[in-house]
């Protein structure tokens, strides 16, 4: 069975005509043969019957008056039979009365071995029959007629049966394999071409293909169908690529536009910011030398030249944070092992002056190695660290934690969490925006471009920031790092 | 060989052998059914086969024994002794006994035209006219059968016995 299901659809459709057409053949060959055995046999028995009935009704006399010899003569007429290979006649009282024998020596054995009572039986063994008449003469039973008759015939016949028999099974079997192997091709040969396209189709993702086959059947309308499905999934297939197309052509130039711009943008604030440096230092310069030099001036004078150096050293400083800003975005990456907890202890040293004279409570985690460009990374945490003291400023007790929120095989997270002024979550996503402040300058000092350049860095590195905070309680700043570093842009 | 027919018949001998006249008696019965008489020749006595012994009887009681009781086609069998030529002619099967050698033509004149079967044990019985006539092959029991004498008293002798006894004619009508 487990060998049939295996079979393909072309042994199978064979395999099933001619295991039906076989046992149908072999149910009728054996109930033909069982019914002829059957029949012959009772003829036989029949006319073995007839027969002992004539002789014992011809040798009744012979027995009555004790006539052995004519007994022997009426039994061999049997003779003329050449089934009967021994006849017998008994006395009433068993004893034999007269034989005869087609081979004599044999005759009287087979007589001896036979009668084993004297009613009118019949029994079959040893390949004959042994069938028992009893002789009536006035209502009473004078002896017994026993025939011994050849079942060669029986056999020979049932031979010949089963010879044809076996002959018309060959042929018909033989016939049946080659009219169903014909026959089959017309219902496996369109599968097996299905099978072969659906293999197609699904290896080499070729949805052009089409299976062949105009039928009126079922197959017909499953080849039909599948090659509607065909058609639907290659127009389709053709439909996406075409939007996909559309919609790479249109990113790329997008990109290509964007990328015009950006340069265009950086290269501007660039020169801009370079260009701006010149005319700041004589600003400052001059308003320098004039706080010196001149003691001409009244109060009033004086605290406008150093409004005028305040202002001139801020926007210094924001000419710096811009040129980072713009290095940051063009610079090339050099990925190496990266001991973060080391890096933050340089940072803490360097942010020394800032804490000067505050009380923070420092809670810092031991933190792992990763891969990333030092320099950059080393920016990300001085950024994080300085925001951290810096909008702590106002606390009573300021804490500052840093540490590990997530460690996995595929990014490490770190965070830098304090109590300070926080910010509303309502403007997170503006956080790490260029210029974007959500305090005012008087309030907390800075450029606004810190966050904007660790964002920076971060994405250069594959990885993401991002915050959480409330308002006068404090905020949360991540960012992750992946564990394999992927060069980006 | 012929022991079951003939003590089964015979039935009053406890010995093994049945004797020759249990045989003889028996075969006279058997005769009643290989022997076909004429209807009429039952109508005047009330449907009783007649086995007749003319002579001296040698059976005794034996012949009574085997017939009492049977039938042969419904019809009873009856034994009767004849003194007289004249009653005889009213049995189907008639014994001469060899007491009646001498006058054996005579007898068979005086049966001429009878429908009955004579049976006799003397010397050549049969061809001398008699119709069955016993004779001993040693310890067997044969008969002889004239076809001829058969065939005038109207009798029909089956073939079956035909077969059985030897074919005699009749050689010597003048008697002794």
């Amino acid at each position: 069975m487990a060998l049939f299901r295996q079979a393909s659809v072309k042994n199978k459709l064979i395999l099933t005509s001619v295991l039906g057409s076989g046992t149908a053949l072999l149910l009728v060959g054996a109930v033909i043969t069982s019914y002829d055995l059957v029949s012959l046999r009772n003829a036989l028995v029949r006319r073995m019957s007839v027969q002992a009935g004539i002789v014992g009704a011809n040798a009744a006399s012979a027995l009555l008056f004790n006539d052995p010899e004519s007994a022997e003569a009426t039994l061999a007429a049997l003779k003329g039979d050449p089934r009967i290979l021994a006849a017998g006649l008994y006395t009433e009282d068993r004893r034999l009365f007269a034989i005869y024998g087609s081979e004599p020596l044999n005759g009287k054995r087979l007589m001896e071995e036979s009668l084993s009572d004297t009613r009118d039986v019949h029994r079959m063994r040893g390949g004959r029959l042994v069938l028992s008449r009893s002789i009536p003469f006035e209502q009473r039973t004078i002896g017994t007629v026993v025939i011994v008759s050849d079942l060669q015939e029986v056999t020979s016949s049932m031979t010949r049966d089963v010879v044809i028999f076996a002959s018309v099974l060959l042929i018909s079997l033989l016939l049946a394999l080659f009219i169903s192997s014909r026959l089959q091709r017309d219902i496996s040969q369109p599968i097996l071409d299905l099978a072969q396209t659906a293999r197609r189709v699904s290896q080499e993702k070729d949805y052009s293909v089409r299976a062949s086959g105009e039928r009126r059947d079922e197959i017909g309308t499953l080849v039909t169908a599948f090659n509607e499905m065909l058609s639907e999934i290659r127009q389709q297939e053709g439909e996406l690529r075409a939007a996909h197309d559309r919609l790479e052509q249109r990113v790329a130039e997008r990109t290509v536009q964007l990328q015009a711009v950006n340069k265009e943008l950086e290269a501007f604030s660039y020169s801009v910011s370079h260009d701006l440096r010149a005319p700041l230092r004589h600003i400052a310069g001059f308003a320098e030398m004039l706080d010196a030099s001149c003691e001409g001036l009244n109060d009033g004078g004086r605290r406008c030249i150093q409004k005028i150096s305040q202002a001139a050293g801020r926007m210094g400083q924001l000419i710096d944070d811009l040129l980072i800003f713009s290095r940051m975005g063009r610079s090339e990456m050099q990925a190496v092992t990266v001991n973060l907890a080391s890096l933050l202890k340089e940072v803490l040293v360097e942010a020394q002056p800032d804490v000067k004279g505050r009380v923070i409570d420092w809670k810092i985690e031991p933190l792992p190695m990763v891969s990333g460009d030092r320099a950059m990374l080393r920016l990300v945490l001085a950024n994080l660290v300085s925001n951290a003291v810096k909008y702590t400023g106002k606390s009573a007790s300021a804490r500052i934690e840093i540490g590990v929120a997530q460690d996995t095989d595929r990014e490490v997270v770190i965070f830098v969490r304090d109590n300070g002024a926080g910010f509303d979550m309502t403007y997170a996503s503006k956080l790490f925006g260029v210029f974007q402040r959500l305090h005012r300058a008087d309030e907390f000092e800075g450029t606004g471009i810190g966050l904007a350049n660790v964002q920076r860095i971060i994405n250069r590195h594959g990885g993401r920031t991002w915050a959480e905070g409330e308002l006068g309680r404090g905020a949360v700043f991540y960012f992750s790092l992946p564990r394999r570093l992927e060069a980006a842009a | 060989m012929i022991a079951g027919g003939g003590r089964t018949h015979g039935g009053d001998v406890a010995s093994g052998t049945p004797s020759e006249y249990q045989i003889k008696a028996a075969y006279l019965y058997y005769f009643t059914t290989f022997v076909e008489w004429p209807p009429e020749t039952f109508s005047d006595n009330g449907d009783a086969l007649v086995i007749g012994v003319l002579g001296e009887d040698p059976f005794g009681d034996v012949l009574d024994n085997t017939m009492h009781g049977k039938t042969v086609n419904n019809k009873r069998l009856v034994v009767k002794r004849f003194e007289s030529i004249k009653d005889a002619r009213e049995s189907h099967i008639l014994f001469i006994s060899s007491s009646e050698q001498g006058r054996l033509p005579n007898i068979l004149e005086a049966l001429n035209g009878a429908t009955v079967l004579t049976v006799g044990e003397s010397g050549r019985f049969a061809s001398r006219g008699g119709e069955i006539g016993f004779r001993m092959e040693g310890k067997k029991v044969r008969f002889e059968i004239n076809v001829a004498a058969v065939g005038r008293s109207r009798l029909k002798v089956s073939a079956q016995l035909m077969k059985l006894g030897r074919i005699v004619k009749d050689s010597e009508s003048e008697g002794g």
